[in-house]
């Protein structure tokens, strides 16, 4: 694999051993085993819900969902050898763009209130969502054009975001601007899938992963399990959801839209990254960008279309963030740029480029979830959640180096 | 052909971004800049410069404060130079240092942290600038005066509030940042009037943290994490300021318990205040804060003048006894909220009834 492709296991002759000793067998080891754990902890702590209980993986999933979605467009920026550092300060700049673009206009604000209530343009959720997205995508292209036409470091570009975009949070969001209840913005924070929708859902994952055993088998790669593992796995998530169960209410039941999306995004990066053609170009210019130009990929389009997909998923992730906190504030998804970095680095996205994919980051990024949301419903305070965080994140990273060197 | 395109794109990028950052240097120079640093305190002018550092304007109420102890001061004839530190105490040490070197009077302080903060105060005193510690204590320093209300019988008043409501069944603390001193004193406060019906046997502490910067959404992932632990089997969550109550509130309402779980709060939020009305948070604790900035833009100009200013009481802050004024607060909740508010002019009654 020192080639720079991405691990593939459905062209390796010996793919089932390849998949049983991959990275993302190892990172679901180490989830079951973290989640195991805090099971037995709320359990002998006499929890209601203990950690593995639908209530509890339903928060950690929703908790998981806003770094998640950061973390998927991470990956693509990695894998070129780039960083983002401009998403966290993102987070509150477009929450916040979003929140004011929802607000109550000047006009109908009563005048005795026109002090204490920021005005705001009063247009609908409808069209704030794809506006914010769109500008989400022309923002990031145009990071994208400016690192390739000057070849400046991505990490200079973004950390110039990173200042820039808190600067115009704070001038936006100088005071909290909550968002209309109700509205679909705050629904997609706090609501749930219709339970039907999700049945369909699993219905679809089953009949697609049937589809695709039947499609390999007819180009002899023999390999049902890569289709049928993760299948399998997310089936069983969404059955276990959907099911009623104790101390779960009927309105909470099921997937949360803010999950739902992030699995949507991620589906849909995923499928980029393995089956199309600037997935391949993506991670062949990751892996060696001279070598990928000399075999004719345009590498500069490669990775301004990276960025623009990075920017359509850091504003659908400051969108997620709005409706779920229910009012924007320009201190807002701080470290979050970090936390989004570390859930791919864990999920086995090199820094070197050209390695890592997306089931890694999301893997990634429920670890770290599952240990914060594990150790608040343990009532551990926050400092020492940094510390063992850290020791995770660099266990987990330097096991999977000493393993890779053997 | 491709090339062409991005390569036009960037120069775009890099027009437009000078572009605005050359509109945003001819529209405004920023207002909290001073005009001529001198290094020599007052020369021709008679006018008192107060130096005012806030920890961030990020909850509502610290604008108020601002507006109101600036409008105060230039009644008293004094000019104010301001700046927020957006909750980056090592950011707040920098700006306090800039202001010291633009030759002002007074230093007043609402540290992020009360211990980073001594170090600002350090800087003053090295070169004999008083320093008004306001609302919240600056450890470890000599500060000259500090002003506030009184902390802890705000968390009393949380404690006694809840009590009175649910004086049997679960609680759960939220504490503030844990580096904010007063966020220590909010949970004694609180625990006065609750921990002798803990003893009794009546009401049980089902668990507690500390929301770190008094972040809405840490305060929200505890709560969610909490309700995941212990279901709907819940009375009380003292929260201690209406910015983590919210998010509380927001961690409630998606389990269908808002205004099922009493809230406590502090600030009088309009957001906050609303929600009382609403009936999905129980009460918050106001400080008039009108009274605390008018008194403060006072005490702050007799310092510049080297004038003797009368303290209530003595507060020890690790190295020194610092003189200090408490002022009373004020419990609300949906009885009494929209009389009093309306009656210091603090909200009108559309702000909070819209």
């Amino acid at each position: 694999m020192t080639d720079g492709t991405p691990i593939d296991p459905s062209h390796d002759p010996h793919a089932l051993r390849v998949v049983v000793t991959s990275r993302n067998t190892m990172l679901l080891a180490t989830l079951v085993a973290i989640a195991i754990a805090f099971h037995g902890l709320t359990v002998s702590r006499g929890a209601l819900n203990p950690f593995l209980s639908a209530r509890s993986v339903s928060t950690v999933l929703t908790q998981a969902s806003v770094i998640g979605v950061l973390a998927c467009g991470m990956t693509f920026i990695i894998v070129l050898t780039h960083i983002d550092l401009s998403v966290g300060s993102a987070l509150a700049f477009l929450g916040a763009l979003a929140a004011w673009m929802m607000g109550k206009p000047a006009s109908q604000i009563p005048e005795a209130l026109a002090g204490s209530v920021p005005a705001g343009l009063g247009w609908s959720a409808g069209v704030v969502f794809p506006l914010i997205v769109i500008i989400g995508v022309v923002l990031w292209s145009l990071k994208g054009a400016l690192q390739v036409a000057t070849g400046m470091p991505a990490f200079i570009i973004t950390l110039g975001g990173m200042m820039g975009y808190r600067g115009l949070a704070l001038l936006i969001a100088s005071r909290e601007r909550p968002i209309p209840t109700g509205n679909l913005i705050d629904r997609v924070g706090t609501g749930y899938l219709p339970l039907p929708v999700g049945w369909a859902v699993l219905a679809a994952v089953l009949i697609c992963a049937t589809l695709a055993t039947v499609f390999a088998r007819r180009h002899h790669s023999p390999a049902w399990y890569v289709a049928w593992m993760p299948a399998a796995l997310l089936a069983s998530v969404v059955v276990f959801l959907q099911l009623p169960h104790k101390g779960v209410l009927p309105s909470s039941r099921g997937i949360a839209y803010l999950t739902a999306l992030w699995a949507v995004a991620a589906l849909a990066l995923s499928y980029t990254a393995r089956s199309t053609v600037f997935g391949r170009n993506l991670y062949a210019t990751g892996g060696n960008a001279e070598a990928a130009m000399l075999a004719g990929v345009n590498v500069k389009r490669v990775s301004v279309v990276a960025f623009a997909t990075m920017g359509a998923l850091t504003a659908l992730a400051s969108l997620m963030y709005l409706g779920q906190q229910g009012t924007a504030e320009s201190g807002a998804g701080q470290l979050a740029e970090l936390d989004a970095i570390a859930a791919c680095v864990i999920g086995g996205v090199s820094l070197q480029g050209g390695r890592g994919n997306i089931s890694g980051a999301v893997l990634g990024a429920l670890i770290m979830q599952s240990l914060t949301s594990g150790l608040y419903q343990c009532n551990v305070e926050s400092g020492y959640q940094f510390i063992i965080k850290a020791a995770v994140l660099v266990s987990v990273t330097a096991l999977d180096h000493l393993l890779r060197k053997n | 052909m491709t090339r062409q395109w991005t390569r036009w794109l960037g120069i775009a990028t890099i027009g437009s971004a000078l572009a605005v950052t050359l509109a945003g240097c001819g529209n405004r120079t920023n207002e909290g800049t001073p005009t001529q640093p001198t290094d020599t305190r007052k020369e021709a002018s008679d006018t008192i410069k107060i130096g005012m550092s806030f920890d961030s304007l990020l909850v509502e109420r610290w604008q108020k404060d601002r507006d109101i102890f600036i409008a105060e001061a230039g009644k008293l004839g004094a000019e104010c130079v301001f700046l927020s530190a957006d909750g980056d105490a090592r950011k707040q040490n920098e700006q306090c240092d800039v202001l010291l070197g633009q030759g002002i009077d007074v230093l007043v302080i609402v540290p992020k942290s009360a211990t980073a903060a001594a170090r600002a105060v350090q800087s003053a005193k090295k070169q004999g600038i008083p320093v008004l510690a306001y609302d919240r204590l600056i450890l470890g320093a000599e500060v000259d005066i500090y002003l506030s209300f009184d902390n802890e019988r705000v968390g009393q008043m949380q404690g006694e509030y809840l009590v009175g409501k649910c004086p049997k069944g679960k609680y759960f603390l939220l504490g503030g940042s844990p580096d904010d001193n007063n966020a220590k004193l909010f949970r004694a406060g609180q625990m006065k009037a609750i921990q002798p019906l803990v003893d009794k046997g009546d009401i049980t502490i089902v668990g507690d943290n500390w929301a770190d910067a008094w972040s809405p959404k840490k305060a929200r992932e505890i709560a969610e994490n909490l309700l995941v632990t212990v279901g709907k089997d819940i009375d009380v969550i003292v929260a201690s300021n209406d910015g983590t109550a919210g998010g509380v509130i927001q961690a409630l309402k998606a389990q269908g318990l808002d205004g099922k779980v009493l809230v406590s709060g502090q600030d009088a939020d309009l957001q906050a205040c609303k929600r009382i009305l609403a009936g999905t948070q129980s009460m918050t604790v106001y400080k008039p804060l009108k009274e605390l900035a008018t008194e403060a833009a006072r005490v702050a100009v007799k310092l510049a003048k080297s004038e003797e200013v009368k303290a209530t009481s003595k507060l020890n802050n690790g190295l020194v006894d610092v003189p200090s004024v408490l002022l009373a607060p004020v419990s609300l909740d949906k009885e009494n909220l929209v009389d009093v508010l309306t009656a210091d002019g603090y909200y009108t009654v559309d702000a909070l009834k819209d």
